[in-house]
């Protein structure tokens, strides 16, 4: 079979939004992201890991990934694409939805491990034994930011100017991983990146702050339960280490810390990265508001992205006004599969009720402070 | 200043219909345009030639309550040019909204769609600068339209020419779009099926109508539904007064467009035609969250027999073949709207038994829900 030689992912749409552009008062543009082939941006990493993989060990590697779904979905197609052996390690608590559509990609699931941390253990253990076994890593290699740093350029093509900033969800940082990547290949590496979590799964934020000049980086660290901070020496970074999530973002976003190169090239690139975390009902508003809006579905990790899109108090207190000029903003829209119909509608609800709780949102913000988010309908 | 306004769109590989349906499968999504639906592609290059003609101060007027509105408003804004949509009273507030966003002026103005069409008439006959837009019966609607085709000719990988494309049908313009852009990549020859919804199937009927189809003779129609002939193509067409489809807020035409008729009648490839019941194009929605009328070309995808009765036998066996589904857009759904929808596809699958789906043999298909 011939080897493709050109990358296999798709260049997706950027489009802008006249909606959100007015609402905020800004040039608002979306990449999407869903529209690759597994639904999520991972297939660019993932899909340039594997071809390369191929091409160096030839066609009887047996691909194995640890992942909690999109990771997993992204390698069993490329290894259909490219006819090579697949098998996914999900840790429990994996939905039986996510294992069928593994499944039906002709990928062998494994299931075992209480956090994705184990089963990236049982998938260390199995490749030792097997020497056709090649790890494809989820988000933490430089290959996989290769790959998605795509989108960076393809952007900078699409839009017809420099990005005043350029917002992304964070689990384990492989998509910022690739946008700061990306950003150092067109010449915006001053382009100041906003990365959201949704509070319960923000091991990023509270990673950045316990670093540099970051709110928590004192002797005196303020952590929330369940989350410890970890030294690494041999980086001179201290990271976050979640032991539980308590966000339903965390079915995507649950890393229990984030990558330790990304962690580091995002403090030290010269435009920053600006970090928040969002209560899950923002998000999963956010999630039901797009949705009617632009006519797509996407996962709760994703909608987190577009919080202060539907905020403008957090807009504005993210991506500071500084001249009469109109902001022009990206949001990357990363996709994923892990959204129906019934679980947009549950999480209308949800957010529905707490809406009508009244009161409002509390934000963190990278500053230590809390912004109070008023919450609407 | 023929240079197109729209970014090509994507055309994915859907891995769950292939494997339900044994073929590749693609799926080429229209609802990335400013306006959520294909209609952005001839809209706006009619718009472009309206502005090569009448300069920059022409000033766009649609009679449309749907899709073709926010067409011509989102074209009209592209391009900085006035444009006024003219909409009949009973027009949801949500799309006078979207219409005023895009700075559209909205007049509602009449009891339904045909007044609304004469007060957007009256008002291009007293100004001068003033244009129609067409909402789908115009060769330059079909022309842009057809670049959909150009795309997914070079997106469609080792250039593979498709076995069968399936759209939905309204008045006829993304099925002229397709004929005229398949002539132009020398697709001619590759089989359209066109899919509607039973009580909103103008096209299906006149397609019967004409010689040798099941009904040239016998000339049965539906209630509400009466013979008209076409006098410049002497084509009979049906003419329906009344809809029974949820999805005729988008695909409800009174009839299909003559010329668009014609051309499907001719075209080697020729044009298979099918009428799904509404419940079968919601259970279609459910699996694939767009417009009804937009569901309504994916209704094979998601039932194996369905597809196999409209599709063409194999060349050879052993040999996989190609299919794209045009997934056309439109802005009219909602979250709510989906589960509504929902909720009347369980209860009608409670109920038992099977869709019943016309063909264009006259006979009827059942699928089993």
């Amino acid at each position: 079979m011939a080897l493709p030689s050109e990358p296999l992912w798709s260049e997706t749409p950027l489009i802008r939004s006249g909606k959100l552009s007015k609402s905020l008062d800004a040039s608002v543009y979306l990449k999407l992201e869903t529209f690759q082939p597994t639904q999520s941006f991972k297939y660019r990493g993932i899909s340039l890991f594997v071809q390369r993989a191929r091409e160096a060990h030839g066609p009887n590697i047996h691909l194995v990934i640890a992942s909690s779904g999109n990771a997993g979905l992204a390698t069993a197609y490329i290894a259909k694409v490219l006819q090579l052996k697949c098998s996914v390690y999900l840790p429990e608590g994996a939905t039986p939805s996510t294992i069928e559509v593994l499944r039906e990609m002709d990928a062998e699931v494994v299931v075992g491990g209480r956090v994705y941390v184990e089963a990236l253990q049982a998938v260390k253990a199995a490749a030792e034994q097997d020497p056709n076994m090649v790890m494809v890593p989820s988000y933490d290699h430089e290959i996989i930011w290769e790959g998605h740093s795509s989108l960076v350029r393809e952007i900078s093509t699409q839009l017809p100017t420099k990005p005043d900033a350029i917002f992304c969800s964070v689990g384990g940082g492989g998509l910022i991983g690739g946008i700061i990547t990306g950003c150092k290949q067109v010449g915006w590496d001053d382009v100041p990146i906003i990365a959201l979590e949704t509070i319960g799964s923000n091991c990023f934020f509270h990673s950045i702050a316990l670093n540099g000049s970051g709110y928590n980086s004192s002797i005196t660290k303020i952590l929330p339960p369940n989350v410890e901070a970890v030294y690494d020496a041999e980086n001179d970074v201290t990271l976050a280490h979640f032991n539980k999530f308590t966000s339903k973002a965390s079915g995507s976003l649950g890393a229990s810390e984030p990558s330790v190169k990304v962690l580091k090239m995002a403090l030290e690139r010269a435009g920053g990265v600006r970090c928040a975390s969002v209560p899950d009902e923002m998000s999963m508003q956010a999630l039901t508001s797009f949705a009617d809006d632009h006519k797509v579905l996407i996962e709760l990790a994703g909608s987190t992205t577009l919080t202060p899109a539907c905020n403008k108090s957090l807009f504005d207190k993210l991506v500071p006004n500084k001249t009469t000029e109109k902001r022009t903003v990206v949001f990357v829209l990363c996709g994923g599969f892990k959204i129906s119909l019934d679980e947009a509608l549950e999480f209308r609800k949800m957010a529905e009720e707490d809406v009508a709780k009244g009161g409002s949102w509390g934000v963190l913000l990278d500053d230590g402070t809390t912004l109070s988010v008023e919450k609407h309908a | 200043m023929d240079t197109p306004l729209c970014d090509t769109t994507p055309l994915i590989h859907s891995p769950k219909i292939s494997e339900t349906l044994g073929v590749n499968a693609y799926l080429k999504l229209e609802t990335t345009h400013p306006s959520h639906s294909f209609k952005y592609r001839g809209i706006t290059l009619f718009a472009q030639r309206a502005v090569q003609t009448h300069g920059a101060s022409v000033h766009l007027i649609a009679a449309s309550g749907g899709n073709a509105g926010l067409a011509a408003a989102c074209a009209a804004n592209a391009l900085h040019l006035l444009c006024t949509v003219y909409l009949p009273t009973g027009a949801a507030q949500s799309t006078i909204d979207i219409l005023r966003r895009q700075g559209a002026r909205v007049q509602v103005v009449g009891r339904f769609y045909a007044e609304a069409l004469q007060a957007a008439q009256a008002h291009v006959a007293r100004e001068d600068n003033a244009v129609m837009v067409p909402a789908y019966d115009h060769e330059t609607l079909w022309e842009g339209h057809g670049s959909m085709v150009s795309e997914i000719a070079s997106q469609l990988p080792n250039n593979t020419k498709p076995d069968a494309i399936f759209c939905s049908v309204g008045g006829g313009g993304l099925l002229g779009g397709l004929i005229h852009g398949c002539a132009k990549v020398g697709w001619d020859d590759v089989p359209l099926i066109a899919l509607e919804t039973i009580g909103s199937n103008c096209f299906y009927h006149s397609l019967s109508l004409n010689a040798p189809r099941f009904n040239s003779t016998a000339q049965v129609l539906p209630p509400h539904v009466t013979l008209t002939i076409d006098a410049s193509l002497s084509l009979p067409l049906a003419h329906f007064h009344q809809f029974t489809s949820r999805a005729s807020g988008s695909l409800g035409a009174s009839q299909p467009s003559a010329q668009v008729l014609q051309m499907a009648l001719s075209r080697s490839g020729g044009i298979v035609s099918a009428s799904v019941p509404d419940e079968l194009s919601m259970h279609a929605l459910a699996q694939f969250a767009v417009e009804l009328a937009c569901s309504t070309t994916l209704t094979p995808a998601y039932a194996p027999s369905l597809f196999r009765k409209l599709m063409p036998p194999p060349n050879s066996p052993g040999t996989k073949r190609t299919v794209v589904f045009v997934v056309c857009g439109g802005f009219k759904i909602s979250l709510a709207e989906a589960a509504e929808y929902g909720a009347l596809v369980a209860q009608d699958k409670a109920q038992g038994g099977a869709w019943g789906v016309l063909i264009d043999d006259g006979s009827t298909l059942e699928v089993e829900k």
